[in-house]
């Protein structure tokens, strides 16, 4: 199962950075929750499939292209913790973000995300590091 | 850390017994996720204290009384702490007896997600464990 819930956030990178939002969407559970990292400009959370779309559909429409690139992935019971780098690039200064996303994956779909700036916060969190 | 979250389990468990509604939602994170058990009337997901607290009192309101019992010892890993535990109505109708499991996670003291399974073994498989 735990691998699975890797190769399903993979698939969630490999969709988004080839621009497939359909493949993107399909990867959600219907009632995902999405908690954005702390300080970001819409706060959320954004409940719900569509709702979720919505929002990351503006955030890529801030810039002319934009890609996440995995740094390392690891998984913890139904969770998946992700350390990315998102990268956006044609309007104004390049943005380079790095952050740990935690996904809990269920069935095949990605039932809640929250992200973190530290890392280490994240591994606390899920139990990988005390 | 995991104990201290068995400890915040427990004493929503016994605020809620107790019918102690403010020091249940004390327990709870303003951010707070309800999810409830597969099927349940009203499926949520609930976010944010008051919607949670809305839908706790809804249920409490349901009863003349009722209770949380657990059943198992309590599990847990990392932030997140399960028990196997009866859900008890009496007072209007047919009494109720509905067998759960939840699965709670901590951070910093409070109750950030609630999470409801008929399956025990699949509430455990969320923490990584089996029965």
């Amino acid at each position: 199962m735990s691998q699975e819930s890797v190769e399903v956030v993979e698939a969630m990178g490999d969709a988004w950075n080839a621009g497939d939002m359909d493949a993107f969407r399909e990867l959600l559970a219907p009632d995902v929750i999405v908690r954005v990292p702390e300080g970001w400009p819409e706060p959320g959370p954004f409940v719900g499939r569509e709702e979720v779309m919505r929002q990351w559909e503006r955030n890529r429409e801030a810039w002319d292209s934009d890609t996440f690139e995995s740094i390392s992935i690891a998984e913890a019971g139904d969770r998946v913790i992700a350390r990315l780098i998102w990268r956006g690039v044609g309007r104004g200064p390049e943005a380079h973000l790095e952050f740990t996303a935690v996904y809990t994956v269920r069935k095949g779909k990605v039932l809640y995300q929250e992200s973190f700036w530290d890392h280490a916060e994240a591994l606390v969190a899920v139990g990988l590091l005390e | 850390m995991s104990q201290e979250n068995v400890e915040i389990l427990k004493a929503s468990i016994a605020a809620w017994n107790a019918g102690d509604m403010d020091s249940l939602r004390e327990l709870h994170d303003p951010d707070v996720i309800l999810r409830q058990v597969e099927g349940w009337p009203e499926p949520g997901p609930y976010v944010g204290r008051e919607a949670v607290m809305r839908q706790f009192e809804q249920l409490h309101e349901t009863w003349d009384a009722d209770a949380v019992i657990p059943i198992s010892e309590f599990i847990h890993t990392g932030d997140r702490v399960a028990v196997r535990m009866i859900y008890r109505g009496a007072g209007r109708g047919p009494r109720a007896d509905l067998e759960m499991t939840q699965v709670v996670t901590v951070r910093k003291g409070r109750i950030v997600c609630r999470e409801y399974f008929w399956d025990h073994s699949e509430a455990l498989q969320t923490l990584g464990l089996s029965e």
